[in-house]
């Protein structure tokens, strides 16, 4: 039996490279997918092991709240802790921390060259497509990252370091001048020195600028505060303890700390539980990626069961005389069974094997692609984990042979005699019980898809997926009944042009509906794929096209790239102001706090302009005059909360506390605005100094004012403040350090939340960093 | 694997070594009903070789596989020694087969996919029995295929192929053999050849050989003649002579 098969695969090459393929792939994305991810955890796991290595201790304010994606929110300390935990028994020394985004922008003479250049010469500006870090220069070099290997630590207020990937790509040299975007603005400093991150060139390719401790505090944006204190003990004193000492000494109330006139509630952990908890909220981030990988990996297997299982389907069709054959000369239905499923077993662990192979590569591939997005990763070498090697080859090979199951059942049930006659004629294109069952899948996944696309019962992506899917099994059950009647009118025409050679092929389609409707079917998968990529990718498109047509009545979009980690200085608005023939000008400025007890992401706007810039559709209550203690509410919202104008809602901010907000207005469209806005006022009140920057700013200039000398300007104007189209403010968590407390706008792992509607925008950005989009 | 015991234990002299009571055999219905075998008895005697004979779409074929349990009947009774196959499950029946039928089909009879030594070997690896090599060097030499045996079937002439499958249907050395005009595409010598060997396996290997052929030199070589017409045995004769045999067949249609 080993032979009969062994002997047909080889024999039937291009058939078996055909059933291999789906499987190939279905197992090359998930392996792909599982390589991936794994060698990114690994990656990361190393660094904050290695960032934090000596570190014995931190103190730093409990988060009040998460953000909306489960992201712990906190404020900054004042920096008189770090001199009261210095008193503690067993601290040896102390550390503020302060962590921030810092665009290495070049040289004032590179500057001027790019800007002669064009945007272009801007795009390939490292700064703008990797996040751009600023750390600050620790003195205690145990728990400093980075290494000086050329130069020497900066020390003066003007003074910076630079990773050695940066210095080296942007032709930097120690003594040079150099300009560096942060919250503070964009300032030249004297590069003293070039620096690695432990051994590497650069963390995970973004680029790092640090500071003397005071000067990275007031350029990040932390005047008298730090994002927290790291603690190093005495020799002999292990984490436990010092840890122990220090919550004692918080409790007798030695050490306090006070911000915005708020008591802050600190806590401690030890250097381990740090490590641990960067870990873990890089792996929640990654278990988002490794899902939203996997839901391909599982649509490719999933169309992979159709696929085995029609080229079985043909296979056993088109071995009917061979089977029964070997029926006849002595071969028992569990034989001719296990010919078949040995046939699919070879296949699919042949295909596993190679989809494996290949996934290994792909995921080499995934990461060349991320990082061509923007998403530079820690460079590590690859992990291939047992579970990636296990789950490929089990998934794949029970895949295929499962799929294989029912067509090798068909085989089993061959009568020798089949091998004296044709194969009967098959009379599933009349069969009753087909059309019921066909119909009734068919009807179901339709209710399913009707249901979930426009109604709000339950978990509508599940309900239309799995309607979805059960359309497309109807259409596969009633294919045989269609295979008839369509190879009639289909043929009519081929017949009349293909003479003899199409009857034929007519009277051959017709003759099996079922084997025709089971080719067809594969087919239909790899059309209803394509079209479902299709769709998919250009509802996204259009959704977001959509947005900003309806809804902009700007003439310009200033985006500031980079995937919202960072913003625009806010002296923009400013200076864009001024310029001639603006009418108006407003950001749009991003935090998070708490309300209703949930962290939710808060927009804020300038109110006296924004009416002209966009329009929400106020459907109650007015935006215009609203002051810092008013907020602006999404209809839906407003509506699941009962809320009217008028009302008070309380919202917890992590630096000021609980604040009571007044609804001023409620609004209609949920873009670009998301579902709680506020006055930039009130957001320059309750949030800190490091998180004052603009993702956005919208412009709108006067009627007939000429589009394209205010273009002109508008991109002189913004490439003086930030030559690299943004930069400024916190960059958000790439997970090297823990400053969970800056809401800044999704992070490099995170879902395409709000703040990152202008998709469209930013992927021009990223070739031509500022895009100024003129709005019709 | 094997249940029943194997070729080398027949049990000849009880009876019949198989037969057909009262078989009818009807393929389609209503208008388009061809009654194939209109109510067959027939036996046929152990170590014996019989010829079938009759004009085409007489039912020679439907009768040898009606026989050889390959296809069921529409009523009446196979028996295959003293076992009535019509009632006999799909595994026993295949047990069957595989442990005391050899048959040589009228057409398509080979795997693609294997070689000709593969194929004649088959029958035995499915039964997961370990060939008798100094019997199929016989068997083999016997159809002249000593330089073929590597050979696809699609490498082989139309000739070649009915040799592969004569040695097939051999080589497992069954009591009994169909072969459904073994000779047909075959020239005079290798016809011959094939024909010798079969009286051989009769005379020295104690098998009984149920052929059928349309040439009357051929059915000579049989002990006895059986001849069909539409489904029904009209005649019989028992050391039949080319010429004989000729002469009864242009009574045919009468
Ligand atoms: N599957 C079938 N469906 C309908 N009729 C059939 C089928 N198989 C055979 N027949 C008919 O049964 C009759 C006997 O066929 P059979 O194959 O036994 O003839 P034969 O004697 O072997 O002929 P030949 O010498 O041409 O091989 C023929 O009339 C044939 O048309
Ligand atoms: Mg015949």
């Amino acid at each position: 039996m080993w032979k009969t098969t062994v002997h047909g695969l080889l024999a039937h090459k291009l058939r078996f490279a055909l059933t291999a393929l789906a499987v190939f792939l279905g197992v090359a994305f998930m392996a792909g997918t599982l390589v991936l991810t794994d060698t990114i955890g690994k990656a990361f796991d190393d660094l904050f092991a290695s960032v934090n290595e000596g570190v014995d201790a931190v103190v730093r304010e409990e988060s009040p709240f998460d953000d909306d994606f489960g992201q712990a929110i906190r404020s900054p300390i004042p920096e008189q802790i770090a001199d009261e935990l210095t008193a503690v028994d067993g601290v040896e020394s102390v550390e503020g921390n302060v962590f921030g985004a810092a665009t290495v922008i070049g040289t004032p003479e590179q500057i001027a060259k790019r800007e002669k250049e064009g945007d272009d010469a801007l795009g390939r500006n490292r700064g703008a497509q990797s996040p751009a870090l600023g750390f600050n220069w620790p003195v205690a070099q145990e728990v400093n990252p980075l290494r000086v290997v050329a130069g020497e630590a900066p020390a003066a207020d003007d003074e910076i370091v630079v990773d050695k990937a940066t210095a080296d790509e942007e032709d930097l040299a120690v003594g040079d001048d150099v300009v560096v975007t942060t919250v503070a603005g964009t300032e030249a400093y004297e590069l003293v020195g070039i620096v690695t991150f432990g051994t590497a060139d650069s963390p995970g390719g973004s680029s790092v600028t640090a500071w003397e401790t005071s000067a990275a505090q007031r350029a990040l944006g932390f005047d008298g505060t730090y994002l927290d204190v790291r603690v190093i003990a005495d020799d002999g004193v292990s984490q436990d303890e010092v840890v122990a000492n220090i919550s004692e000494a918080i409790e007798a109330g030695e050490i306090t700390g006070t911000a915005n006139g708020r008591d802050l509630k600190l806590e401690v952990l030890t250097g381990a539980e740090l490590t641990d908890e960067d870990q873990n909220e890089l792996a929640d981030q990654l278990g988002f990626f490794n899902t939203f990988l996997l839901v391909f990996a599982g649509v490719a297997l999933f169309v992979g069961i159709f696929i085995i299982y029609n080229t079985f389907s043909i296979i056993v069709a088109q071995r009917t005389r061979e089977m029964a054959l070997l029926r006849a000369i002595g071969a028992d239905r569990r034989q001719v069974l296990m010919s078949v499923m040995l046939e699919a077993l070879i296949v699919g662990l042949l295909a596993s094997a190679l989809g494996l192979g290949a996934g290994i590569l792909l995921a080499g591939v995934l990461q060349g692609a991320l990082e061509a997005l923007g998403i530079d990763l820690p460079s590590t070498s690859t992990v291939i984990g047992m579970r990636t090697l296990v789950a490929s080859m089990v998934v794949g090979t029970l895949i295929t042979v499962v799929s294989a199951w029912m067509p090798a059942r068909r085989a089993a049930a061959i009568p020798p005699i089949a091998a004296l006659r044709d194969v009967s004629i098959d009379t599933s294109g009349r069969s009753g019980r087909r059309v019921a069952i066909g119909l009734a899948i068919a009807t179901f996944g339709a209710l399913g898809l009707f249901v979930g696309l426009f109604t709000e019962i339950g978990n509508s992506i599940l309900i239309v997926g799995v309607g979805a899917v059960l359309v497309f099994l109807g259409v596969i059950v009633l294919g045989p009944l269609l295979a008839l009647p369509m190879s009639r009118a289909l043929g009519a025409p081929v017949r009349r042009f293909r003479g003899t050679a199409g009857t034929l092929a007519q009277a051959n389609a017709m003759r099996n509906p079922k084997r025709t409707s089971a080719t067809a079917a594969a087919l239909i998968i790899g059309v209803g794929l394509v079209g479902f990529i299709t769709i998919f990718a250009s509802s996204a498109s259009a959704s977001i096209g959509s947005v900003i047509d309806k809804a902009f009545l700007a003439d310009f979009t200033v985006d500031s790239g980079s995937f919202g980690l960072s913003g625009l200085p806010p002296e923009l608005v400013d200076q864009i102001e001024e310029l001639d023939g603006v009418e108006a000008v407003s950001p749009v400025r991003l935090g998070t706090a708490e309300i209703e007890g949930k962290g939710a992401q808060l927009s804020a706007v300038d109110p006296t302009t924004i009416n002209q810039l966009f329009d929400v559709g106020v459907s109650e209550g007015a935006i215009e005059g609203a002051g810092p203690t008013d907020l602006f509410v999404l209809r839906d919202k407003a509506e699941e909360e009962g809320w009217t104008v008028g009302d008070t809602v309380t919202v917890n901010f992590a630096r000021t506390g609980e604040q009571e907000l007044a609804i001023a207005a409620i609004y209609d469209e949920p873009q670009p605005a998301g579902t709680y806005t506020i006055t930039l006022e009130g957001f320059e009140q309750n949030f800190d100094e490091s998180q004052q920057f603009d993702p956005q700013v919208y412009v709108r200039y006067e009627e007939g004012f000429d589009l394209d000398q205010a273009r002109e300007e508008l991109e002189a104007t913004v490439f003086a403040v930030a030559p690299n189209g943004g930069g400024a403010g916190p960059a958000g968590n790439q997970g090297l350090d823990h400053h969970p407390d800056q809401p800044a706008p999704g992070c490099g792992l995170r879902p395409v939340g709000p703040g990152h509607h202008h998709r469209t925008a930013r992927n021009r950005q990223l070739a031509g960093i500022v895009d100024l989009r003129a709005n019709p | 694997m094997t249940t029943t015991a194997p070729s080398s234990a027949p049990a000849p002299t009880a009876g019949p070594a198989a037969r057909g009571v009262g078989v009818y055999k009807t393929y389609g219905s209503g208008e388009a009903e061809v009654r194939a075998l209109d109510g067959v008895d027939v036996e046929f005697a152990p170590q014996r070789f019989t010829a079938i004979m009759g004009p085409s779409g007489s039912g020679k074929s439907t009768l040898m596989h009606c026989m050889a349990g390959l296809d069921d009947v529409t009523s009446g009774t196979i028996y295959l020694g003293d076992v009535d196959i019509t009632g006999l499950s799909e595994k026993k029946l295949t047990m069957l087969r595989r442990d005391r039928l050899g048959f040589v089909f009228q057409a398509y009879n080979l795997v693609p996919t294997l070689n000709a030594i593969e194929n004649i070997t088959l029958p035995m690896a499915l039964a997961g029995r370990d060939p008798d090599q100094e019997w199929i060097d016989q068997v083999v030499r016997t159809v002249g295929l000593d330089d073929r045996l590597t050979h696809r079937p699609s490498e082989l002439s139309g000739g070649q192929q009915q040799r592969v499958a004569v040695a097939r249907a051999l080589a497992s050395q069954p009591d009994l053999v169909f072969a459904d005009e073994p000779t047909g595409n075959l020239d005079s010598k290798s016809g011959i050849q094939v024909l010798g060997f079969l009286r051989q396996a009769v005379d020295e290997f104690d098998q009984t050989v149920v052929m059928v052929t349309h040439d009357p030199n051929a059915a000579a070589n049989a002990d006895r003649v059986l001849f069909l017409e539409d489904g029904k045995i009209v005649d019989e004769m028992s050391e039949p002579t080319g010429e004989k045999v000729l002469e009864r067949m242009k009574r045919f249609g009468d």
